[in-house]
């Protein structure tokens, strides 16, 4: 499907320039960062640091890396990714099999439907999320970090409407017509089909359980529990100095950017690893799609 | 055949290569329109009503979890029309009635804060969908997989700043002190511009900065979308003579549709959501004209008083207005666009 | 084939489920309350804290076995449970309001420094009032220090009676001082400044000479931190105000007739406004003043393009000392703050108190917390069995030579660990202090040369020469401290309109400094704020003042 007319060849050469400009733009922002946290603190705190690091030290890196309770944490953040991930990712895709069929196919659907879009729109907010999971024992627990927040109704309507444009019916209608019920249809053709939007809904989600903070906060009481997100708010805070003692001696630490920086930049780091990983299932989508044919 | 204006897929049979796709390959044509089935409809309804129950069953263990984790704690919003004190419990605390949106509306400055973020959060929506879709296209025409990929990650990458940090960087980059973008638009000899503390320029900045750090999100959503077209369809617009530009407007577009609508539809939820953690980052007294919005409002009156009534108060008000106007978008998008999104 | 792979995919991710639950830690609490309490004579007593990144701890350790903790259990009996942690005091008030409203019971005893958490906690009576418990526990000692200090106590006491111990401040720990780069002044032959026109002069020469040399006019007079108020604690603007008259922005301080008064709309308030307005005109100010936090401001001076900044003597460690590693040959030496030519001079002065132990109704040992208090308090007063020749050894001080030595490099050196100040696992967070006893100490010090007397002494004798000195001057200018005599909890008013009115005071003064409006909009902005609630706030303010005093 290439093009070989003039004008087509001078817009590539323009596309290829703009998208070359727009990613150099959206890659300043992380250079610099990772420039600040090789860098000594003094010049970080000077904001001398722009794109090359300036007396080049691994201290940020020591300070994060170096804390015995990184690794366990990063352990429970990788866990809680795949299981969040997993969990959210089959209840969603589920449901939206089943909310991808008309109206008349499955009565009971616009109730449904509605009842998940309203979740999208109200919460309860902190306050009774927290008893309940206190309630249900769940504090302490990878569940707690899982389970309030596997329904997303956001990403439950970009899978349900990515089935309805992506799935032609008419495998569907052979397969039924073949004796298949809903569960094999789901599988077999549902799933396979929709590969490309199941991997950027998974991305999604994987994006939100390694982001996710606040959650690991409240509902673990024991520090050891943290996932590496609310580690690392720990090991640099927003203090508030008004209210603190303070003396020479704590100070010594406060220079904090490059820590700070640190602390993204791994942060970053697994999901640039995953992303070009996940990249493969947007082009596959289309081949299998085409195969089915 | 007329070209002139792309229409909706949708629309049952208007764009042209549609048209000539469904005499062609009648099971693709029809899957691009779920909703609107044609003949054998009845027939098969009657097979699948028998199967109801799986179709029950499969949506169950959702609809459980959404109850206990979602519906359960909605019981808590009674907490805005209490002074609710925390070891008093929600069956004990005082009763308010209306007063928590009562002190909403007798704030002074409330018309400007609600302004400010309606102009905000529409011009975030109008872009994060437009400008998303702009780069998808694009990037659906680089054949280069290697730098498409690359491309891709790399606008993906600012999402995972958080604005604190971006903050940071966009006030050294702003800086009429001699910041990066002073020093370029001084090269075309224009004075230095005081982006974050002049009113004029608060906005175009929250808004543009915005875009930097969220458009890779949309973007993929729009990628997964391009994937899904049929290729088919270009091939049917190929035999038309049909010039790339063509393509990407009467297929491309038409087929990204309904993704596009549900988008589009779902960040009117976001309506009187103008983005907290960035303005919170970014705002200061000079701008708090143009710039301030509900959330950091709410948030100061949450440092003076410390209690979770009012904030629960002021979030049910922003759902019960943002649950009017999708349920508006879901309408607008049936009628005009012929398209039930959820 | 697709089958067997969703299967084991599915084995998989059960697995994981499963081995979560092992990785996980449960809280402690259940196993300790059974044999804690057993053991003969030890008392459990449970709590909260926040835990910031400066509380390090030895491998193996940890907040609820440490040297500390093993201290109390062997000679004071007492086991303490840290039931939870939080790295920041936003989020630790979340947290309490949280349990709260899970209807779990208060720690025994917690640190609550955000006042309308303290006035909810008392109101919601499952907070002990300890004035018989001070009475009857507190060791003599203690006593004469709560009895120095009596407006320490202002924030927890409700009806006169008093809910908390208060964790005293520094007391002038945090109020600042000039820092002035020593190699410009020398470069242009000038004198430190004494009055605010002698310094207005100096930030002539610094931001229109070129002091660094560059040959670019990019240098400025003073950094001033302004987003959250120009008195503040770091790159201090108060002192300016403080020129003016006796009152400060944000601050509520005593005017002649003994009421509490708003500074932020005092006369003195337009005049050091009007000046700064002249300032930034004359580009002795960053031009982003008005968008600068603390931390944003000294970026400025750690780099070199501003000459001035006012900071307390702590900033000798950092930012100082950045500035100092940063650019060659700069020199920052301390020196008093200016005031105006006829004598009028003022600062911002630190409040006693950073919070509030409270006690839940329910705990029983407050003659062991007493006991507690006392021991640690030893250690601060230099009279201590327990802290005879440091905290503990190993972590604050090494033995060499039968003599104790509390040179961290030496520490390091023979522990072949990371120092650790062990007073950070104390309940309050840090070595306790005593409001003035520092600078106090830090004045002898740099007055005498003398050696240290006990291990508290001796942590400060190695201090650079510039912090006793700077220690010193702030304590010799103590006489012109202005405090923030208002500690209660927002009061009724304050809850409706306080949002309100800060943000026009922000608006208005960020305008005027700016030039946006005229100095005399300032007139307009008291009436404005007088009106719209701020004559009520006033009153309800005075009201309190007089209930804490027993008036």
């Amino acid at each position: 499907m290439r093009h070989n007319t003039k004008a087509y060849k001078i817009f590539t050469i323009f596309n290829y320039t703009f998208l070359l400009l727009a990613a150099v733009l959206c890659l300043l922002p992380l250079v610099h960062i990772l420039a600040v946290s090789l860098s000594g603190s003094a010049a970080a705190a000077a904001n001398a640091v722009t794109f090359f690091p300036v007396d080049f030290t691994l201290d940020a890196y020591e300070k994060t890396v170096g804390n015995e309770n990184f690794i366990r944490s990063l352990m429970i953040s990788v866990v809680r990714v795949i299981l969040g991930t997993a969990v959210s990712m089959s209840l969603l895709l589920c449901a939206a099999y089943s909310l991808s069929k008309s109206d008349s196919e499955f009565k009971g659907r616009k109730i449904y439907t509605w009842f998940f879009v309203f979740t999208m729109l109200f919460n309860g907010g902190l306050v009774p999320t927290y008893i309940i999971v206190t309630q249900l024992n769940l504090t302490d627990t990878m569940w707690a970090l899982v389970l309030p927040t596997a329904i997303n109704a956001f990403n439950l309507i970009l899978l349900l409407n990515f089935f309805r444009t992506s799935v032609p019916k008419s495998l569907e209608e052979a397969a039924f017509i073949d004796g298949a019920n809903h569960f094999q249809i789901f599988l077999r053709i549902y799933l396979p089909i929709s590969v490309p939007a199941i991997a950027t809904i998974s991305l999604f989600t994987m994006v939100f359980h390694w982001n996710s903070w606040f959650d690991g906060l409240i509902y673990m009481t024991d520090a050891r529990n943290y996932p590496l997100s609310t580690f690392l708010q720990t090991v640099i805070v927003q203090q508030d100095f008004s209210k603190m003692a303070l003396n020479a001696e704590i100070l010594r630490n406060l220079s904090q950017r490059t820590v700070q920086a640190a602390q993204i930049f791994i942060a970053a780091v697994p999901m640039l690893i995953v992303y070009p990983f996940i990249q493969r299932y947007f082009v596959k989508g289309i081949v299998l799609g085409a195969e089915k044919e | 055949m007329g070209l002139e204006k792309p229409l909706p897929q949708g629309d049952e049979d208007k764009s042209p290569y549609l048209v000539e796709k469904a005499d062609k390959n009648p099971n693709k044509a029809v899957s691009q329109k779920p909703d609107k089935q044609p003949k054998p409809k009845k027939k098969r309804q009657k097979w699948n009503m028998k199967r109801n129950w799986q179709l029950h069953a499969l949506v169950f263990p959702a609809v459980v979890v959404a109850l206990i984790f979602q519906y359960a704690p909605m019981g808590g919003l009674v907490m805005a029309f209490q002074d609710y004190k925390p070891w008093l419990g929600f069956f004990n605390s005082p009763w308010v009635g209306l007063d928590h949106f009562r002190t909403m509306f007798a704030y002074d400055d409330a018309r400007q804060v609600i302004w400010n973020t309606l102009v905000i959060s529409v011009l975030k929506i109008i872009f994060q969908v437009l400008v998303p879709l702009v780069f998808a296209l694009l990037l659906n025409e680089v054949y280069k997989m290697t730098f498409k990929r690359t491309v891709q990650t790399i606008i993906y990458l600012p999402h995972f700043l958080s604005w604190v940090i971006l903050g940071g960087i966009l006030m050294d980059m702003l800086s009429p002190d001699g910041g990066l973008v002073n020093q370029v638009i001084g090269l075309i000899g224009i004075d230095p511009i005081f982006f974050l503390g002049d009113n004029t320029w608060f906005r175009p900045t929250v808004i543009i900065s915005d875009i930097w750090k969220e458009t890779g999100f949309n973007t993929i959503v729009f990628l997964a979308a391009v994937t899904a077209v049929n290729p088919t369809l270009y091939e049917a617009a190929i035999m038309d003579g049909a010039n790339r530009w063509k393509q990407t407007l009467f297929v491309t577009i038409p087929s990204m549709l309904p993704i596009i609508i549900v988008v589009a539809t779902l960040s009117l939820g976001n309506i009187l959501n103008a983005g907290f953690d960035q303005i919170f980052n970014l705002y200061n007294p000079l701008v708090y004209e143009t710039g301030d919005i509900i959330d950091t409002y709410v948030y100061r009156v949450g440092l003076i008083n410390g209690d979770f009534s009012y904030g629960t108060a002021v979030g049910l008000f922003k759902s019960l207005i943002s649950f009017v106007l999708v349920v508006l978008g879901y309408r607008l998008a049936y009628k005009y666009a012929d398209y039930r999104i959820f | 084939m697709r089958k067997n792979y969703l299967f084991l995919l599915m084995i998989a991710i059960l697995s994981l489920g499963m081995m979560t639950g092992c990785m996980m830690e449960k809280p402690s609490d259940a196993e300790s309350q059974d044999d804690g309490e057993s053991k003969d004579g030890v008392v459990e007593i449970t709590t909260v804290r926040t835990m910031k990144d400066d509380t390090k701890f030895k491998k193996g350790e940890d907040v609820n076995n440490n040297v500390v903790t093993r201290w109390a259990e062997e000679d004071l009996g007492i086991n303490f449970n840290t039931l939870w942690t939080v790295p920041s005091d936003e989020q630790y008030n979340t947290k309490i309001r949280l349990s709260m409203s899970a209807g779990k019971d208060l720690p025994d005893v917690f640190l609550v420094s955000d006042g309308q958490l303290i006035a909810d906690l008392i109101e919601s009576g499952k907070v002990m009032q300890v004035d018989e418990a001070i009475e009857k526990h507190a060791s003599p000692r203690l006593k004469k220090i709560f009895k120095k200090f009596p407006e320490a106590f202002y924030q927890a006491t409700v009806d006169g009676k008093r809910y908390g111990i208060p964790r005293f401040s520094g007391g002038n720990g945090s109020d600042s001082l000039l820092w002035i780069r020593q190699d410009w002044l020398d470069k242009f032959n000038l004198e430190a400044p004494k009055t605010i026109k002698e310094l207005e002069h100096v930030m002539e020469v610094f931001s229109t000479q070129d002091p660094d040399g560059n040959g670019k006019d990019d240098t400025m007079g003073i950094t001033l931190a302004s987003k959250n108020g120009l008195a503040t604690w770091l790159a201090d603007g108060s002192f300016i105000f403080g020129a003016e008259g006796d009152y400060l922005p944000k601050l509520w301080s005593e005017n002649e007739k003994g009421e509490l008064v708003y500074g932020s709309i005092q006369p003195n308030a337009k005049d050091a406004l009007a000046r700064l307005n002249e300032w930034y005109e004359k580009g002795y100010l960053d031009k982003e003043i008005g968008i600068l936090d603390e931390q944003a401001a000294i970026e400025d001076f750690v780099a070199g393009k501003s000459g001035i900044i006012a900071a307390p003597p702590w900033a000798d460690g950092w930012p100082i000392n950045d500035a100092e590693k940063n650019i060659e040959g700069a020199n920052v030496q301390p020196y008093p703050l200016p005031g105006s030519e006829d004598g009028q001079i003022g600062r911002k002065g630190e409040g006693l108190t950073t919070g509030q132990f409270l006690f839940s109704k329910d705990f029983e040992h407050m003659d062991k917390f007493f006991e507690y208090w006392d021991a640690i308090y030893g250690y601060t007063l230099g009279d201590s069995k327990y802290f005879e020749k440091g905290m503990f050894e190993g972590y604050d001080y090494v033995m060499q030579d039968g003599k104790p030595v509390y040179d961290q490099e030496t520490i390091e050196k023979v522990t072949g660990e990371p120092y650790i100040n062990p007073g950070k696992y104390f309940l309050p967070t840090d070595v306790p202090t005593i409001p003035y006893m520092l600078y106090d100490l830090l004045e002898d010090l740099h007055a005498t040369g003398r050696d240290a007397k006990n291990p508290y002494e001796a942590r400060f004798v190695g201090g650079t020469e510039e912090y006793l000195e700077a220690g010193a001057i702030v304590n010799q200018q103590n006489e012109i401290r202005i405090e923030n005599k208002w500690t209660g909890p927002p009061t009724k008013t304050m809850q409706e309109r306080g949002e309100l009115l800060e943000k026009m005071e922000q608006e208005y003064y960020a305008d005027i400094i700016y030039g946006n409006l005229p100095v005399d909009a300032f007139d307009e902005f008291v009436e404005k704020w007088k009106s719209s609630g701020g004559d009520k706030i006033t009153e309800e303010v005075n009201a309190w003042y007089d209930s804490v005093q027993g008036k």
